[in-house]
């Protein structure tokens, strides 16, 4: 059965309230929340090369009416996402119906339709003064000595301007008050910002929560290898604390927020 | 969990070049003598690593601006 | 509930980047950088980031405001404009037309930049124009 099919049978018996897909429009795929007040828009509805996070849409969604049904067109980023998501007690598994669609590692095609198969290109001088999008983290740690990649750093975070589209594209940021704003670690209307902090705050921040989906990469306007500082985190992450976010619905060792006391407060000679 | 904390920022930092300037050690009241140690080993170390190469230029730390950051941070909230 | 999409191009800069709102029930939620603008290729700076701020925000100017002793009332447009068009007029008559000047933005269109220096030299009279996206 076509995914057109699934989702106007989805809607017609109320199995969930919107869909969010993509449609063509202008000659943009662009997302679109799918409703059985616009059923005639089900014929443009595609799958896009270009993914957006639609969890985060939901979770706008579910901001304004707790009880929607939503379902979602996914793929495992987007699985991943809604994990760390339910996890977090940010959206609920039974309001959610994801739909899951060809990705990768597909079992149908090698390349299959998501942009992000497709590797990010690394100039000569980036590969030079930088760090290559592409190289694995274990080999830029023995190829260069603890000068060299305070060095290749800097100079990747030095080309931040601040445009906080790392934080506002990435699925799992959901913090109402972010620490990135909070004007006593992070200056307020001054660029650049303070480097390397402002980078590594946020880097702490996304230690088990990151799903290495790659958007903030992909927003980033000065091209610094955001996924790949990511992934070292959650490579450390799970050497660590023997978890890796999104993978399951299991808790999170990480409570930042919605803490939980553990040690409870008794006199000190009990 | 601290332990496990500190692991992490500390491979953090090996990550980003800044290998060796994060430390943690339990130490007792009672230990004067592996405090002292401690404290004099890392001093040790420390001045052989040389002063930090972001020594300087956090700008929080290196201007004197409560003030002025106050003041901004108020403009924003204005607007 | 309704939730839709809508493309359209930053009002901030003359670069022209591409912008995707999110719009929920007929408000403006968010905005997000749109992925298959040739211009910015899923990127944003931050005032693009932040573009549906402005339209939600309680500052907006949403009347014509007049400044009588001092202080500003609300008009309508039609006053406003009169108002306007009287004491341009006075200033032409007693200082000449190159004592007024026309600025225009770069938040607004093309067409709308070559009307206003249309009525900069045809209908004031003079070649005062300058526009902020002139860099």
């Amino acid at each position: 059965m076509n995914i057109t099919k699934q989702v106007e049978q989805l809607l017609k018996q109320g199995d969930v309230d919107i869909f969010l897909a993509y449609r063509e429009l202008d000659g943009h795929l662009i997302p679109h929340g799918y409703t059985l007040d616009n059923l005639e828009d089900l014929e443009n509805l595609k799958v896009s090369q270009h993914r957006y996070s639609l969890e985060k849409v939901a979770t706008h969604l579910t901001e304004k009416k707790p009880n929607l049904k939503i379902g979602i067109v996914a793929r495992d980023c987007n699985q991943r996402a809604l994990n760390l998501l339910y996890t977090w007690n940010q959206l609920s598994p039974e309001n959610i119906t994801p739909l899951m669609v060809n990705c990768c590692p597909s079992q149908t095609r090698n390349h299959s339709d998501c942009t992000y198969l497709e590797p990010k290109k690394t100039g000569t001088f980036k590969q030079k003064k930088g760090i290559d999008f592409n190289e694995n983290p274990r080999e830029f740690m023995d190829n260069n000595d603890n000068g060299q990649r305070f060095s290749r750093w800097m100079y990747e975070f030095s080309k931040c301007i601040k445009c906080y589209g790392c934080r506002n594209i990435c699925p799992v940021c959901f913090c109402t008050d972010c620490s990135l704003e909070n004007p006593d670690l992070v200056e307020p209307g001054a660029l650049p910002p303070e480097i390397p902090i402002f980078h590594l705050v946020r880097a702490t921040h996304m230690a088990g929560r990151c799903i290495d989906c790659g958007l903030c990469e992909d927003a980033c306007p000065a091209e610094i290898p955001l996924r790949f500082l990511y992934r070292e985190m959650n490579r450390i992450v799970s050497d660590v604390f023997d978890y890796t976010p999104g993978a399951g619905l299991e808790k999170s060792p990480f409570t930042i927020i919605g803490n939980e006391v553990t040690l409870e407060p008794r006199p000190m000679d009990a | 969990m601290t332990i496990k904390r500190i692991t992490f920022v500390q491979e953090m930092l090996k990550f980003m070049g800044l290998e060796g300037r994060l430390h943690l050690e339990w130490i007792s009241s009672a230990e004067a003598q592996k405090f002292a140690r401690v404290v004099t080993d890392f001093t040790e170390k420390i001045t052989h690593l040389g002063p930090s190469p972001i020594a300087g230029q956090t700008r929080s730390i290196s201007m004197e601006p409560h003030e002025n950051k106050r003041r901004k941070h108020e403009y924003h909230k204005a607007g | 509930m309704n939730c839709k999409f809508v493309p359209s191009v930053c009002s901030y800069c003359g670069t022209g980047c591409g912008v995707l709102f999110e719009v929920i029930d007929g408000k403006i939620n968010s905005t997000l950088p749109l992925k298959s603008h040739p211009v910015n290729q899923g990127k944003l700076c931050i005032k693009g980031w932040s573009l549906h701020e402005y339209i939600n925000s309680y500052m907006r100017l949403k009347a014509p405001l007049v400044k009588e002793n001092g202080h500003f009332q609300k008009a309508t447009w039609d006053e406003a404009i009169t108002h306007a068009a009287k004491n341009f007029n006075r200033i032409k008559e007693t200082h000449g037309p190159d004592a007024i000047g026309v600025l225009v933005s770069a938040k607004v269109t093309n067409e709308e930049n070559y009307l206003a220096q249309k009525l900069a030299r045809a209908a004031i009279g003079t070649n005062n124009v300058d526009h902020c996206a002139r860099l």
